[in-house]
């Protein structure tokens, strides 16, 4: 008997233990996935530093396979050719290199200069070969397989443009003059034709004698000609790209998505002409896959002016002391590395909370509990699954977005530094720019007279408009009455503020001509466009500042009140006015409290008006907080400060929640 | 007596007039903005108070050209979001109004503090998420995000209605044998229209006025609503070649379709105004 009972306790106590066991082990699987995690978020960038370091700010780059050999033209007028990362020559001219082209049958290395020439090294050591004088600015240049002709394009004055073709000796072969700027140009494989883009979006094919033999369309201005693989590519001032043949068949097309608005610059491609990418002005870079599905942007914070591709990686430069390698080996895994990333920090959070659930279940009187809870949610899993929606929805678009203000309050978030990898802690330093900066104090200030002038409003003319309809005899009247005070309320917030902003209009506004016609000229203004009238015109706006909903819930307080103490003290003889003042303005207060609080916090977070009207002008005029806060997300894309300003208004909006409540409890 | 009479009669009158001033000047830009929809430039700065003389109904044309395509696109949009709100608040309504399980108090209470929270405050990190999503630039952009916030209220809302609701009403109806989601299409939903009504006249008012959210994830004008339009086309009108009228007729176009919805619903806009302030 006893030993039954201990050989039983023992069975249970080892259940437990392998339970324990199971549980320790799942929270080390979670372990081991997060690190999983870690290790292939840190594959899904592609893009890293090369060695090369030119001591100036770069212009252009080529590079050769054969001899693995890159060559970086400068912007202090030198050219300079790196094996392995290792400097082999360099050589020094009068202007600054803008293009680099490799002959790979020569060993030639040809490059068009800023000071209108064309000069044409060895590859092997920097030895000067040729040099042609063109006369005039290069804009783009190729050379033909065989190394026989050069092409480039020149640009004289705004829009004069020709084509020249120099022999190898330095003879002009052709000379076609346009009345467009011309933005790529390229022989054709067999180097008899000439293909040429410009700035009208034409791509263009003329033979050896300058006759244009075939045309392509495209409907922005041509950037950028490179090669690519086998065939040619352009990019567009849109940041559409097309890839075509020598005679014009576009064989892909495409264009980038661009929500950051960049610049587009330049265009490049691996060497087997599958992957694009594209580079701005401001140092965005777009990488598009073989199937022209955007893979990966990112911003370098410099402008790119030239890709070169080497095998698998292409080279990348720009306006700065960098050479960077984008490696597409990684790029073709960058969509695999994000989800296997992302299936690892799943697979961790799963494991840790099973892993914290089966330690609980471990401990007996809760275990217990928890089996019962467990039963119990199961039992109401059709109330669950019915709020799954709401809840999905709530965390997908309000509660995730809540945690990150909170947290990245305290980051440098920004455009450029957009991922978690990139940002940093930097304590409190944002919200002390806000005291630094000035937009901030400068805000603070015209947002208080918002808020008391808003106060002031909503108390006065609404409670008077309120009133009066409640005195009225006579129902119908006092439904038409108030149907037409409400009335003004179906013109959108938008239309009334631009209204309102042609009736400040110096020109043709209302007021203006007002004051015109009454004789008193010498009031006329540019009321939204000066500073010391540009506030006071934002808060006279809506005049007679009947907001309807005020208008309503007061109307709706007088009609709680009721007619029988108002005649009862009619009939002791108060007057009108008193009975106002003393009976009835007293017994609406909880509507009055509402209002006021309503207004608070609806004037703090508004900016609609004052972005129609003034768009915080002039100069910083008529700034508010949460205009800033929009200027910094949607233009200057300095998202951490944004939150943190966000941060501030929220605990503006609590405090006076707060203070509301503990009125009303106290009147309670 | 009569004295008394004579003073009531006063009283009425000047309180007659003081609305009538009061209305008048509130309807200004409204009456501002139908006259010069009428006028050509010429008249607009030659003789600005005067009536125009032939009315200009081409200036309606040139408008509504411009802008019709972006009216289509909000009334489909904002058709949608309403439509998906008033099942999300019905279905969230009806969960915490007549089910009991485990943790719902603390689960209303997650949804009922949205209220308090600012949509300013994560401004910044649902532009960015919304670039996450991948749903930038589409109507998932504004419908998502109006939805998830425009059925906390409606939820709370149709709460306290189907809460008022006899229970007996579902319990029997249990007892023969209908199921919580019948129950919750056969008799809570036919007994909340009336604030499902008020929900969606609400929802429809707040979702056709949003302007800024629109206006950043929304870049093509070919899928923007209309306020964001609007204002583009303000832009495109002033100066210049402008047509100062044709401006006026887009803001007289783009009030419409609030202006009727107003007209036949003016009882329920009302009750949902109201119902904002006191329940919130």
């Amino acid at each position: 008997m006893k030993k039954g009972y201990s050989r039983m306790k023992k069975g249970k106590l080892s259940t437990n233990r392998i339970y324990l066991i199971i549980a320790v082990a799942v929270l080390i699987l979670g372990v081991g996935a997060l690190f999983g995690h870690h290790y292939y978020s840190g594959k899904t960038t592609g893009i890293e530093d090369s060695n090369i370091t030119t001591g100036a700010q770069n212009s252009c780059l080529a590079y050769d396979d054969d001899s693995r050999t890159l060559i970086v033209g400068t912007h202090d007028n030198s050219m300079i050719a790196f094996t392995d990362d290792q400097e082999i020559w360099r050589v020094q001219t009068t202007g600054a290199f803008s293009e680099i082209e490799i002959n790979h049958a020569q060993d030639t290395v040809y490059a068009g200069n800023e000071n209108n020439h064309i000069y044409e090294y060895s590859l092997k050591d920097g030895q000067l070969i040729n040099d042609i004088d063109a006369q005039r600015r290069i804009v783009a240049l190729d050379v033909s397989n065989d190394g026989s002709k050069i092409a480039i394009a020149t640009i004289t004055g705004t829009s004069k443009s020709n084509v020249l073709v120099y022999a190898d000796d330095g003879t002009e072969l052709l000379n076609v003059p346009y009345k467009v700027k011309i933005g790529g140009i390229a022989f054709t494989d067999d180097g008899e034709n000439i293909i040429i883009g410009n700035n009208r979006g034409e791509l263009i094919k003329i033979n050896a004698d300058g006759e244009e033999t075939a045309s392509y369309k495209t409907n922005y201005s041509v950037l950028q000609m490179i090669q690519c693989g086998e065939n040619h590519m352009v990019v567009c001032k849109n940041g559409g790209y097309y890839g075509f043949d020598d005679d014009l068949n576009i064989v892909r097309q495409a264009v980038i998505t661009n929500t950051a608005q960049a610049v587009i610059k330049s265009v490049g491609t691996d060497q087997n002409g599958e992957y694009v990418v594209i580079g701005s002005e401001e140092g965005h870079v777009f990488i598009m896959n073989g199937q022209d599905e955007q893979i990966y942007t990112t911003d370098v914070g410099a402008g790119i002016s030239s890709f070169a591709p080497a095998g698998q990686k292409i080279y990348m430069t720009g306006m700065g002391d960098f050479v960077q390698i984008i490696n597409v080996d990684d790029l073709s895994d960058i969509g695999t590395n994000t989800l296997l990333s992302k299936v690892f920090l799943y697979t961790a959070v799963i494991a840790f909370v099973l892993g914290a659930l089966m330690l609980i279940f471990n401990v007996p009187k809760v275990g217990t509990k928890m089996r019962r809870l467990a039963k119990n949610i199961w039992r109401h899993r059709i109330a669950y699954i019915l709020l799954l929606p709401i809840f999905l929805l709530i965390w997908l678009f309000n509660y995730r977005g809540i945690a990150i203000a909170f947290i990245r309050a305290f980051t440098n978030w920004s455009l450029t530094n957009n991922t978690v990898a990139k940002m940093d802690f930097i304590g409190l330093d944002n919200f002390r720019t806000m005291f630094t900066e000035g937009y901030f104090l400068v805000g603070m200030k015209n947002l208080v007279l918002l808020l008391v002038t808003g106060v002031i409003k909503v108390l006065t003319v609404p409670v008077l408009a309120a009133w009066l309809v409640y005195a009225v005899r006579g129902d119908r009247k006092k439904y038409i009455y108030r149907f037409l005070f409400v009335l003004p309320i179906v013109v959108p917030g938008v239309i009334s503020a631009l209204t309102w902003q042609k009736i400040y209009d110096p020109n043709i506004g209302l007021l203006n001509e007002f004051l015109g016609a009454i004789g008193l000229e010498n009031l006329q203004r540019v009321w939204l466009g000066n500073a010391d009238t540009a506030i006071w015109a934002v808060i006279f706006m809506g005049f007679p500042f009947i907001s309807a909903m005020a208008f309503l819930v007061y109307y709706g307080g007088f009609i709680g009140i009721g007619k029988e103490i108002e005649e009862s003290a009619s009939v002791d003889g108060a007057s009108k006015w008193s009975i106002f003042w003393k009976i009835q303005l007293p017994l609406i207060r909880p509507q009055i409290s509402i209002m006021i609080t309503l207004t608070l916090i609806g004037t703090m977070q508004d900016f609609n008006n004052i972005y129609i009207l003034t768009g915080g002008g002039p100069g910083t005029a008529t700034y508010v907080p949460a205009l800033e806060l929009y200027f910094n997300v949607a233009q200057f894309g300095r998202y951490g400060y944004a939150c943190a300003l966000g941060v501030v208004l929220f605990l503006f909006t609590m405090l006076i929640t707060m203070i509301n409540m503990k009125l009303t409890k106290e009147r309670g | 007596m009569k004295n008394k009479t004579r003073r009531e009669f006063r009283f009425g009158f000047i309180v007659q007039a003081a609305i009538i001033i009061l209305m008048l000047t509130a309807f200004i830009p409204v009456f501002l903005m139908i006259i010069l929809s009428f006028k050509t430039n010429a008249e607009v700065y030659s003789n600005f108070f005067a009536l125009p003389k032939t009315l200009k109904f081409s200036n309606y044309a040139s408008a509504f050209g411009l802008l019709s395509q972006n009216m289509l696109n909000t009334i489909c949009v904002v058709a949608i979001a309403v439509v998906l709100t008033l099942v999300l608040s019905v279905v969230g309504g009806y969960v915490f109004a007549r089910m009991e399980f485990p943790g719902k108090n603390f689960l209303y209470m997650i949804l009922i503090a949205l209220m308090m929270i600012p949509g300013i405050l994560y401004l910044a990190p649902n532009y960015t998420l919304i670039q996450e999503y991948g749903i930038y630039n589409t109507w998932w952009a504004l419908i998502l995000p109006w939805i998830s916030g425009g059925q906390v209220l409606g939820i709370l809302l149709c709460r306290n209605s189907i809460e008022a609701l006899p229970v007996d009403l579902f319990e029997a109806a249990k007892i023969e044998g209908c199921g919580e989601i019948r129950n919750l299409i056969y008799i809570a939903v036919p007994l909340a229209k009336p604030i499902l009504s008020t929900v969606a006249v609400m929802k429809m008012v707040d979702y056709y006025n949003d302007f800024i959210w629109p206006m950043m994830v929304i870049e093509s004008n070919r899928k923007q609503v209309i306020t964001v339009a609007v204002k583009v086309f303000t832009s495109s009108q002033t100066g210049g070649g402008g047509n100062i009228g044709a401006m006026f007729a887009g803001y007289v176009i783009a009030t419409l379709p609030i202006f009727i919805l107003f007209l036949f619903t003016s009882r329920l806009y009302m009750e949902g105004m109201t119902a904002g302030a006191v329940k919130g």
